[in-house]
């Protein structure tokens, strides 16, 4: 490990941990895609209900939404508000 | 020059402050500025809207109640008319017999009248032939006499004559 | 307070897709403008602050100029009244939808914040940085929620209020904590990653198209313009509705009837 700049090293890691972080996108993305099928399908269904079932299925993908954004958070976090560079001893 | 993209240290606690602030007056203005005095606006039209259109119903259903009687009063219009049509009816057929009685009683009357008129008037006329066949046959008997007998005679004899006459029935 | 304020990429040049000022490095960041020291505190006032407060100025303007016209609205609505009267009754009632009509007084409240939250998210169309696209922005109007929530909660429920964290056995009390504190923290992340997101990809987009060869420059016209209709206008738009709605819904659920 010598003549590694430990700055350097954290902020690869980090720019790394942001890229893994966002791998929480897949779930919301599977998740909302169920959800606009289902809907999609109740719309087929009942296509007199077509205004409740949009405004509940966007209802619910912003719910499902809730933990892709925290792993985006997580991203900026590492990428523009580094806790861990202030952790570097010297 | 310096930035933030996320902080998360006493700088955000400010920052929140100040968004907090602004948000908080924002809200307070628009509420008192637009959404209140509009809301007011629509509702007061609504209830007035809402007023009118019970008023409307109310006239509507005023109207309605007085379209049935007037259609119920010319149902029956036409019944009494009918009624007033044959009670005329009856009445003039009632009159135009009294007066065709009437008016045989008075034919009768003229009729009758007219038959004693004439009676009358045969009578008369029987009475004038009579007197003039009296007159005739007096001066033709005293014609006769005269050549025969006195004034004072003849005479007597005439009032004779005429009395015994009144005693005989004339014929016809 | 600095002069690049002004240096607002025009609308035209959006709309259009033409990129009027390519930047060559990333530009999500939220420029700090002044810093003031009151009472020992050091207030820094950003761009975000300085975005918030020309909004605030515009939308209490246009609701200024209706205030003024509003004098002489009719009985019977025409021009101008038939906008704002539209833009009124629709969110009356969708707070009526997602609350009920006991609580349609919420209105005045989400009606300031669905215009902040809507004219923020849609002020990148003119080349102003979001101001919903700073986590301070969104904890602030998210705090307010928080507290209108518990506020409800325990106002209309007093006992059952608390006696619900103990629900459905009392060993759940953390968890149940954990999740009131959950509510808020979605909700301000929620709006500030989509805002956040969309920026930083079409900052990414508008770095490319500057940095292509002459001769491919013919992506400029209207791919950005696209871009900026999925993640400004689009994105904007739902996010607004989605964080309104949701707070609404939170706050309904808490009152107990």
């Amino acid at each position: 490990m010598e003549g590694l700049d430990p700055r350097a090293f954290v902020l690869g890691c980090s720019a790394i941990g942001a890229g893994l972080a966002m791998i929480a996108g897949i779930g919301p993305g599977i998740g909302q895609g169920f959800a606009a099928g289902k809907g999609a399908e109740a719309v087929g269904r009942q296509p007199e209900a077509r205004g409740t079932i949009t405004s509940t299925m966007l209802l619910g993908c912003a719910v499902a939404e809730s933990t892709g954004i925290y792993g985006l958070v997580v991203a900026m976090i590492l990428l523009f508000a580094n806790p861990l560079v202030g952790k570097i001893a010297g | 020059m310096e930035g933030y993209v996320i902080i998360l240290d006493q700088h955000t606690l400010v920052l929140v402050a100040i968004q907090l602030i602004n948000t908080c007056v924002l809200c307070f203005a628009l509420s008192k500025l637009l959404y209140k005095p509009v809301l007011n606006f629509i509702n007061a039209r609504k209830e007035k809207i809402a007023e009118q259109i019970d008023s409307a119903e109310a006239r509507l259903s005023e109207a309605n109640a007085l379209k049935a009687e007037y259609e119920n009063k010319l149902k029956n219009i036409d019944a009494e008319r009918i009624q007033i049509l044959d009670e005329a009816r009856a009445q003039a057929n009632k009159n135009s017999q009294l007066i065709i009685a009437d008016a045989k009683t008075e034919a009768n009357n003229i009729h009758n009248r007219a038959m004693t008129d004439i009676k009358r008037e045969e009578e008369k006329a029987r009475d004038e032939i009579k007197k003039q066949i009296i007159e005739v046959s007096a001066m033709v008997s005293g014609k006769f006499i005269a050549a025969n007998m006195t004034e004072a005679e003849q005479q007597q004899l005439v009032d004779d004559t005429i009395s015994d006459l009144e005693g005989v029935e004339w014929l016809n | 307070m600095g002069l690049h304020l002004l240096e607002v990429k025009s609308l035209v040049g959006h709309l259009i897709g033409w990129n009027t000022n390519p930047s060559s490095d990333l530009d999500v960041e939220s420029r700090i403008i002044e810093k003031l020291h009151i009472g020992g505190i050091e207030v820094w006032i950003s761009e975000t602050v300085v975005n918030t407060w020309i909004i605030m100025a515009a939308l209490i303007l246009i609701a200024l100029i209706f205030r003024i016209k509003m004098k002489n609205y009719k009985y019977k609505p025409e021009g101008s009244q038939n906008v704002i009267e539209l833009i009124i009754e629709s969110m009356d009632s969708f707070v009526k939808s997602a609350m009920s009509e006991k609580y349609a007084y919420f209105g005045n409240w989400f009606f300031g914040v669905f215009a902040l939250i809507l004219v923020s998210n849609l002020s990148g169309l003119l080349g102003f940085r979001p101001p919903t696209a700073d986590l301070c922005t969104t904890a602030a109007i998210t705090l307010t929620t928080f507290v209108l929530i518990h506020f409800m909660g325990i106002w209309t429920g007093k006992g059952s209020y608390f006696k619900g964290y103990l629900e459905p056995i009392p060993v759940l009390l953390p968890i149940n904590i954990i999740s009131e504190l959950a509510t808020p923290i979605s909700l301000s992340f929620r709006l500030f990653g989509n805002i956040l997101g969309g920026m930083i990809i079409m900052g990414m987009v508008y770095m490319a198209l500057g940095n292509l060869p002459s001769i491919l420059k013919i992506f400029n016209i209207g791919v950005p313009s696209a871009l900026h209709l999925y993640f400004d206008v689009f994105a904007g738009c739902i996010q607004t509705v989605i964080f309104v709605m949701l707070s609404m819904t939170f706050i309904k659920d808490k009152i107990a009837d």
